[in-house]
C-alpha cells in the first residue's frame, strides 16, 4: 500500500506540472491579457507600454522559466487583472466551493435510498416512478432551474434570499440552500440511476438466494449484504461528482452570486490572468487527486479482495 | 397487457402534470401588478439646475435618510477599487472606485443642457492660453485619510493620469498632457500637449488620490482602496462578494446637484449577472437599485427608469482596407439595405427609436440632417451596388461578440439577411472570446506602425496593404461606442484618425480638418466645425449606427434616483422618499 501510495503521488507530481506547461503556452496562445485591461482606444505606444511594464514583452521561454520556477515554489504570482497575489484570490475562494460542493452532494446522496426504494420492486409502480423522476431532473438545466427557484422560493414565497453570500458561519445558511438545490437533481438523478442499476445486478447474484435461504429478512438481506455490494459503483460515481464540484459549478455560482473557484476561474479565462487561472488549476487538479485517491482507499475498505501492490 | 398500458396512461398524465406545473409557473407565477413606471428621462428637471463653475464653500446641511442603507447590484464585478487600476474601467460596475469615491476636475450636468461644472475639489478655471488651463483649488478639502488637498496633490493626479504608461481611462479622453505646474498652494496648471479648448469637458475622468498613501501602498492595496475625497469612502472590499460604502464625514459639498452632500449614510455594492436575479433583488427588498435589467424585467420590480448610456450602438465600417467598403456608393447601399426601425420595434417593442449618427443626442455638432436614420430602400440599394460595381466574391462580414450589448446578436444576424437580400455576399462572425473580439476591433492603422515603421505618422494607409500576416480586415464590426464629453473631438480622434488602432478611416483631408476642429474654442464656431465633421461622417456612411443605447434600471419603491445621460452614478444624488 504505501508503494502505491509513493507511486500515486509521483504520477500525480508529474501530471500536474504538465498540465501547467500545457496551461501556460495555451493561456499565451489564447490573446494578449494587455489588450483587455485597456479601452479599445488607447494608441499602440500605450500598450507597447504596459506589455514592457508586465513583462509581456519578454520572450515566451523566459517568460516560461520565471513561471515554472515560481510555481514550484508555491508562488503564483499577482493577478494581473486584480492585483492581488492569486494565492489569496484561491484559497479565499476554495472554501465557499467546497461548502457548496459538500452541501450539494449532502442532497444528491438523497438519490442512494430513492435507488434503493426503486431496486426492491424492479418494474413496479414506485420504480417506474422514480425513474420517470430521476430521468426528469438529470434533463433540468442547471441555469433555468436556478432561475425558477429564484422566482418561487425567494420571490413568490419569500423563503429564502435570492442570492448572495453572507460567509460560512451561521448567518450564511440560507444563501447556500438556493445554489445547492439548483445544483443538485443532477446528482441526485445519477445517484437513484446507479444505486437502482447496480442494487438490482446484485439482486440477481446466488448470495442474495443465500442470504434469503437462511431467513434473513428482506432489510437485512438489501442493506448489510446487496447495499455494501453495489457500494463500488457509487462511491466511483460520488466520488467523480465530488471531484466535479471541486472545479466550482460556475453557471450556478454566477447566477447566484456565490464567490466560487468556478466563476473566478471562467472570470480569469476571459481576462487571460494567467496566474490566477495556474493557482486555479493547480488547486483543483490537487483536489480531484487527492479524492481519487480517497476513493480508491474507499474500495480497499469495501471489498477487501481489492489490494493495492 | 391491461395493466401496462394503464400505467403508460398514469406515466403520461403525470408527466402532463409536472409538464403544465413547470409551464404555469415559468410564464405565470412571478408577473406582479403593473408597475409605476416612471418617465424614460435622463434629461430634465431644469429648476434644479446648479450653477456651472463657482462652487460654494460653506457646508450644505445634511439630510436625514429613511433607512440607513442602499443595496446597488451591477452586471459585473469591478476587479478592483483602486481608482488607478486597470480594473477600474469607465463602465457602470466600477461605480465603487470612481463616481461613489471620487471627485473628478468636472462633471458635466445633464440637468442644465450638459454644462460643465467643477466637483467638490476645485473653485474655478480660467484659460491661459491654447494649451494652458489654471485652475483654482478649493481650500479645506481633504482626502479619505486626512491627507489635505493642495496644487501638489492634484500635481500629483494629473500626472498619474497623463503617464500613458498607467493606463489610465483619463487619457484617451483628454488627450496627451504635460506635467502640471504648480502656480500656489491652491492653484495649479494644467498644460496639454496641444491646445486643448474643451479641457474642462474632458476632465470629467481626471480623478486623485492621496499622494502619500499611494506611493507608500503596495500594488495590492492600492487595488483595494481608493483614497479619494468623493462623498462615499471605502470601508469593506471583500472580491467576489461586495463592497461597503460609508457618507465621507468631512466631504465638502458645493451648490452643483452633483456635488451635494450624501444623504444615505451606508451603501453595499454587490453583483449579479443576471437580469432576472437583479431585478428579482429589488422586488424581494433585497436591493434598491439595480443596473440594465432590460425592458423584459421591468414590469417586475417596483419602479423603474430608463436612460441612455452615452453610447451608439453601431456597426464600424472599415473603409481602410476592404476592397468593397473602399466604396462609398457599397457602404450607402448597406446602410440603405437595412430596416432599422423595423428591426427595432420588433425587438425592443416599439420603445427604442433608430438613431443615425455615432454620438448620441446633444453632442456638439449632431443635428437633424446628420443624425437622421436612412431610408430603408432595398431598391435603391441594389441600384447603388450595381453602379458601384460591387462584386459578390468579396464578402462583406459582420463581426460581433454575443452579450456585447442587448439582443446585438439578434440585431447583427437580420443585418446580414438584409444585406444579403440585396445581393451582397455576408457572413456573421460571433467571436464569443472578448480577445478575438478585441483583435477585430484594434486591428485600424495605428496598430501597424510597430510592424512596419512606415506607417507611422503617414496618413497614406487607405493606399498600400498592412503589413504581414497579422492582418484581418474588420470588415464591419459592431460595437457601442461611448462619447461622454459630449463633443466629436472624441470620435475625431478614435474613430476617424489614421494613428488610431480603432479607427477604419484613414483620410489626409480629414485628418487635418479633424485636427483643426479640434482646436476651435468651444462656442459657435466650434459647434460648426463640429458639424461640418460630422456631415462627412454622415456623407461618406464611415458608420451604419442603429440606436443609442439605453439601460433600465430597477429601483426599490422608496428610492428616489434619476438617471444620469451616461452610465453613472453618484451615490450623494441617491434618497429615500420614506
Amino acid at each position: 500500500m504505501r508503494n502505491y501510495m509513493i507511486r500515486r503521488l509521483g504520477h500525480s507530481i508529474f501530471i500536474i506540472l504538465g498540465l501547467m506547461a500545457l496551461l501556460f503556452f495555451s493561456i499565451n496562445v489564447l490573446g494578449d491579457p494587455v489588450e483587455l485591461l485597456v479601452e479599445d482606444e488607447v494608441s499602440q505606444e500605450v500598450i507597447d507600454a504596459i506589455r514592457a511594464k508586465y513583462g509581456f514583452d519578454r520572450p515566451l521561454h523566459v517568460r516560461f522559466g520565471d513561471f515554472y520556477w515560481n510555481m514550484v515554489r508555491g508562488d503564483f504570482d499577482v493577478s494581473i487583472r486584480h492585483k492581488i497575489p492569486a494565492r489569496e484570490l484561491v484559497f479565499g475562494r476554495l472554501p465557499n466551493t467546497a461548502v457548496l460542493g459538500l452541501v450539494t452532494w449532502a442532497i444528491g446522496s438523497l438519490g442512494i435510498p430513492i435507488g434503493m426504494l426503486a431496486a426492491r420492486r424492479p418494474r413496479g409502480l414506485v420504480d417506474r416512478l422514480i425513474n420517470i423522476f430521476s430521468f426528469a431532473v438529470i434533463s433540468v438545466p442547471d441555469f433555468w432551474l436556478a432561475l425558477m427557484l429564484i422566482l418561487i422560493l425567494a420571490v413568490e414565497f419569500h423563503l429564502l434570499p435570492t442570492s448572495g453570500f453572507n460567509g460560512l458561519g451561521p448567518e450564511g445558511w440560507k444563501y447556500v440552500l438556493l445554489p445547492a438545490i439548483a445544483l443538485s437533481p443532477r446528482v441526485l438523478g445519477r445517484n437513484a440511476q446507479i444505486t437502482r442499476a447496480t442494487m438490482i445486478d446484485e439482486l440477481g447474484k446466488g448470495y442474495v438466494s443465500t442470504a434469503r435461504a437462511k431467513g434473513l429478512g428482506e432489510t437485512t438481506v438489501l442493506y448489510t449484504h446487496v447495499l455494501k455490494n453495489a457500494a463500488i459503483s457509487i462511491v466511483t460515481l460520488m466520488g467523480d461528482e465530488l471531484a466535479g464540484f471541486m472545479n466550482g459549478a460556475t453557471i450556478t455560482e454566477t447566477i447566484f452570486g456565490w464567490p466560487g473557484l468556478g466563476k473566478l476561474l471562467i472570470d480569469s479565462i476571459n481576462n487571460r490572468d494567467l496566474p490566477v487561472i495556474t493557482a486555479v488549476v493547480f488547486v483543483v487538479a490537487l483536489m480531484v487527486m487527492a479524492i481519487n485517491l480517497i476513493v480508491d482507499l474507499i474500495y480497499t475498505w469495501l471489498d477487501p479482495r481489492i489490494s493495492y501492490k | 397487457m391491461k395493466s401496462s398500458s394503464k400505467l403508460r396512461i398514469t406515466q403520461w398524465m403525470i408527466g402532463l402534470v409536472a409538464l403544465v406545473i413547470l409551464v404555469t409557473v415559468a410564464c405565470g407565477g412571478a408577473a406582479a401588478p403593473a408597475a409605476p413606471v416612471a418617465p424614460a428621462a435622463t434629461k430634465a428637471s431644469a429648476a434644479a439646475a446648479a450653477p456651472a463653475a463657482t462652487a460654494a464653500p460653506q457646508v450644505m446641511e445634511k439630510a436625514k435618510s429613511a433607512r440607513d442603507t442602499a443595496t446597488v447590484v451591477t452586471e459585473a464585478e469591478p476587479a478592483s477599487v483602486g481608482a488607478w487600476s486597470e480594473g477600474c474601467s469607465a463602465e457602470i460596475h466600477s461605480i465603487g472606485c470612481q463616481d461613489f469615491v471620487s471627485d473628478y476636475i468636472t462633471w458635466i450636468d445633464d440637468r442644465n443642457d450638459f454644462e460643465v461644472v467643477l466637483l467638490s475639489g476645485f473653485e474655478s478655471y480660467e484659460q491661459m492660453a491654447p494649451d494652458r488651463w489654471r485652475f483654482k483649488l478649493r481650500p479645506g478639502v481633504k482626502f479619505h485619510n486626512g491627507e489635505p488637498w493642495n496644487a501638489e496633490a492634484a500635481k500629483f493626479g494629473i500626472d498619474y493620469n497623463a503617464d500613458p504608461t498607467n493606463a489610465s481611462a483619463s487619457i484617451t479622453w483628454t488627450g496627451p498632457i504635460k506635467p502640471a505646474e504648480v502656480v500656489d498652494e491652491f492653484t495649479m496648471d494644467v498644460v496639454c500637449g496641444a491646445p486643448c479648448p474643451i479641457y474642462p469637458r474632458t476632465g470629467i475622468f481626471t480623478d486623485f488620490q492621496a499622494p502619500k498613501w499611494f506611493q507608500a501602498a503596495s500594488e495590492a492595496d492600492r487595488s483595494r482602496m481608493t483614497n479619494a475625497f468623493g462623498p462615499y469612502r471605502i470601508i469593506d472590499y471583500q472580491p467576489g462578494i461586495h463592497t461597503k460604502f460609508e457618507a465621507y464625514p468631512d466631504y465638502l459639498p458645493n451648490e452643483n446637484f452633483f456635488s451635494q452632500a450624501a444623504v444615505i449614510p451606508f451603501i453595499t455594492h454587490v453583483y449579479r449577472s443576471e437580469a432576472t436575479v437583479r431585478a428579482a433583488m429589488v422586488a424581494t427588498g433585497e436591493a434598491d437599485w439595480v443596473a440594465d435589467i432590460g425592458f423584459e424585467e421591468a414590469e417586475k420590480v417596483p419602479k423603474w427608469v430608463s436612460g441612455t448610456t452615452a453610447e451608439v450602438y453601431t456597426l464600424i465600417l472599415d473603409t481602410v482596407f476592404h476592397p468593397e467598403l473602399k466604396k462609398q456608393k457599397v457602404r450607402l447601399a448597406l446602410a440603405h439595405a437595412i430596416d432599422c426601425q423595423g428591426l427595432l420595434d420588433s425587438l425592443f417593442q416599439g420603445r427604442i427609436k433608430c438613431w443615425g449618427a455615432i454620438s448620441m443626442e446633444g453632442t456638439v455638432g449632431i443635428t437633424p440632417e446628420n443624425s437622421a436614420v436612412r431610408e430603408y430602400n432595398p431598391e435603391l440599394s441594389r441600384q447603388l451596388l450595381k453602379e458601384a460595381g460591387y462584386d459578390p466574391v468579396n464578402s462583406i462580414d459582420v463581426n460581433t461578440r454575443p452579450g456585447s450589448n442587448i439582443r446585438g446578436l439578434e440585431i447583427m444576424e437580420a443585418t446580414v439577411t438584409y444585406w444579403r437580400d440585396v445581393g451582397v455576399t455576408s457572413e456573421l462572425n460571433s467571436w464569443g472570446d472578448l480577445a478575438k473580439a478585441r483583435e477585430v476591433q484594434t486591428s485600424g492603422c495605428g496598430r501597424f506602425y510597430k510592424l512596419d515603421e512606415t506607417f507611422k505618422d503617414k496618413l497614406d494607409c487607405d493606399q498600400r496593404d498592412p503589413p504581414g500576416p497579422y492582418f484581418t480586415s474588420s470588415h464591419a464590426y459592431e460595437v457601442a461606442t461611448s462619447n461622454e464629453i459630449l463633443d466629436q473631438q472624441r470620435f475625431n480622434n478614435s474613430r476617424m484618425n489614421c494613428s488610431n488602432r480603432s479607427s477604419r478611416v484613414c483620410r489626409r483631408d480629414l485628418q487635418e480638418q479633424a485636427k483643426a476642429a479640434n482646436a476651435v474654442p468651444a462656442g459657435p464656431e466650434r459647434r460648426k466645425a463640429m458639424e461640418a465633421m460630422l456631415d462627412i461622417a454622415y456623407e461618406e456612411v464611415f458608420f451604419i449606427p442603429f440606436m443609442q443605447v439605453e439601460y433600465v434600471y430597477g429601483l426599490s419603491e422608496d428610492m428616489e434616483w434619476q438617471p444620469y445621460y451616461a452610465p453613472r452614478l453618484r451615490g450623494n444624488t441617491m434618497s429615500f422618499t420614506k
